[in-house]
């Protein structure tokens, strides 16, 4: 059996125990809609287009604090990686940012930026780059040398061994910061949108339609909120397949 | 003389703890003389091809074509090539892509880089094979990749780390076979280190051994043996008697 038939059938089941649970009343059908229900809800609610403003500032924010944090967090990764006694001052704290759970750092950023999309973005980005910077000083940090040898003596010299061998070799480690980057920004920014002073964003929605009990909406944004979150994955996955279809073997 | 080293010592490690791994070594290397270095295992035959490359310090005097060479481990010896035991090719590029790696850095135009690519992958029997990355390629393959990426380049003399110790039977004779091809048609000082003695013989104008650490020449032997050679060449009594005198203690 192929691959996408047994997903076919996991979701299935899946659904299946879901609309069981709802039907028979194992759990009181107020608190848990039908899967029919919930899916019905999405569609109207996604053809009606009262969320698509909603949508785009969630992906827009998602957006800015990934490219923030690429730019910043990319560089900074390989200065750190690139020397030993960097990497090595720089170690602890960076691992003791990673530790902090970025939904913390909130209120701070609140006093910085303010109640609106800035400190948002703001706190995504800070989490992102801490990530993709770590990733990327790793990755330097273990560099195949017998290859930067094998560069050298074919005449490589300076930037040139950066640029066609150093950044090559870190490449899947910045793979997997972007990916874990994307993945953890998307988990913040729809935290931060339940805050006050949001103006829009699945994560407000979420809240608002709880408040008035649309619950059959508040699953339905829940699940659109899966759906982005797995194809920013999706796209990662592809992207990498593509780029560094190399990596795992020599 | 192509390459000289005179009164060659290499250590590792500081005062107390050092531990030398080459003891005045002394060699006189023609130009496109095929040297093989053999000993046992942990001997430091690779200490020695990284010395003669530039990527370790040493003492004592290292001179190619009678010029003495710099000690500078960030900028190995240009002149030198070096062929690995790990195939550590770049795998992110394709075959093509390797062996024209020394061409690029050296901003050669496009046309001029991939007309030397061409003939080097033709050299090494790989046509067909340019847009292929190195995962794709058997480990023989993969050496002649090795091969052409370090003799595209130029080099004056040849260092080879046991190239075809990770082949199987099989592999490693089919390579030893192409190796000789390619240094008879395209002449090169090449100084090969191999434990297989075998190989060592077969492929060489002249066998050094070297004898355990702290290592020094052990015997140098000529190996008489007429060229073209070919698999009955290891069966011959020539090849034999040359076998016994090195391992004769």
């Amino acid at each position: 059996m192929k691959q996408p038939l047994y997903t076919i059938i996991g979701i299935g089941i899946f659904l299946f125990a879901w609309q069981m649970t709802s039907s028979l009343g194992i759990v009181d059908h107020f608190f848990l809609p039908s899967p029919l229900q919930t899916f019905s809800t999405l569609a109207k609610i996604l053809v009606s287009g009262e969320i698509a403003a909603d949508i785009l500032s969630t992906i827009y924010k998602l957006l800015v604090s990934f490219i923030i944090a690429l730019i910043i967090g990319i560089p900074l990764g390989l200065l750190i990686g690139s020397s030993k006694s960097i990497y090595n001052c720089i170690e602890f704290l960076i691992d003791f940012f990673r530790s902090i759970p970025a939904t913390a750092l909130f209120p701070l950023f609140l006093l910085f930026f303010g109640v609106n999309d800035e400190s948002k973005i703001a706190v995504a980005a800070f989490t992102s780059t801490i990530i993709i910077m770590f990733n990327v000083a790793h990755g330097m940090k273990h560099v195949n040398i017998s290859r930067v040898i094998a560069a050298r003596l074919l005449g490589a010299r300076g930037l040139k061994i950066f640029t066609t061998v150093y950044f090559w070799e870190c490449l899947p480690s910045i793979f997997i910061g972007i990916r874990t980057a994307a993945s953890l920004s998307l988990v913040v920014i729809i935290v931060t949108e339940m805050f006050v002073g949001s103006s829009a964003g699945i994560g407000q929605r979420i809240i608002d339609y709880q408040y008035i009990y649309n619950i059959p909406a508040m699953y339905a944004m829940i699940i659109l909120a899966g759906i982005i979150g797995y194809l920013v994955n999706y796209i990662f996955i592809v992207a990498e397949k593509r780029t560094i279809h190399w990596s795992g073997y020599s | 003389m192509k390459l000289v080293l005179k009164n060659l010592n290499v250590g590792f490690g500081k005062e107390k703890k050092r531990l030398t791994v080459l003891k005045n070594i002394s060699l006189q290397i023609k130009e496109n003389e095929f040297i093989s270095i053999i000993g046992p295992s942990g001997c430091g035959k690779t200490t020695l091809l990284n010395a003669i490359a530039g990527l370790i310090p040493y003492k004592g005097i290292i001179a190619i074509d009678e010029k003495k060479c710099i000690q500078d481990t960030k900028h190995p010896n240009k002149k030198i090539g070096f062929v690995f035991q790990h195939q550590n090719l770049f795998p992110w590029r394709t075959v093509f892509q390797n062996i024209s790696y020394s061409l690029e850095l050296k901003s050669l135009d496009k046309d001029t880089i991939k007309k030397k690519v061409r003939e080097y992958i033709a050299l090494v029997g790989l046509k067909g094979y340019e847009k292929y990355y190195p995962y794709q390629l058997s480990g023989g393959m993969q050496q002649r990749v090795g091969i052409a990426r370090t003799l595209i380049n130029e080099p004056d003399i040849v260092l080879m780390d046991e190239p075809f110790a990770s082949l199987d039977k099989e592999a490693r004779a089919e390579m030893q076979q192409f190796l000789l091809k390619l240094w008879e048609k395209h002449k090169k000082t090449i100084l090969f280190v191999t434990h297989d003695i075998d190989e060592g013989i077969f492929l060489a104008d002249r066998v050094v051994v070297l004898q355990k650490i702290p290592s020094s020449i052990k015997k140098e032997i000529l190996v008489n043996i007429p060229r073209p050679r070919n698999a009955a060449t290891m069966q011959s009594s020539a090849f034999l008697k040359i076998k016994q005198r090195i391992l004769v203690k």
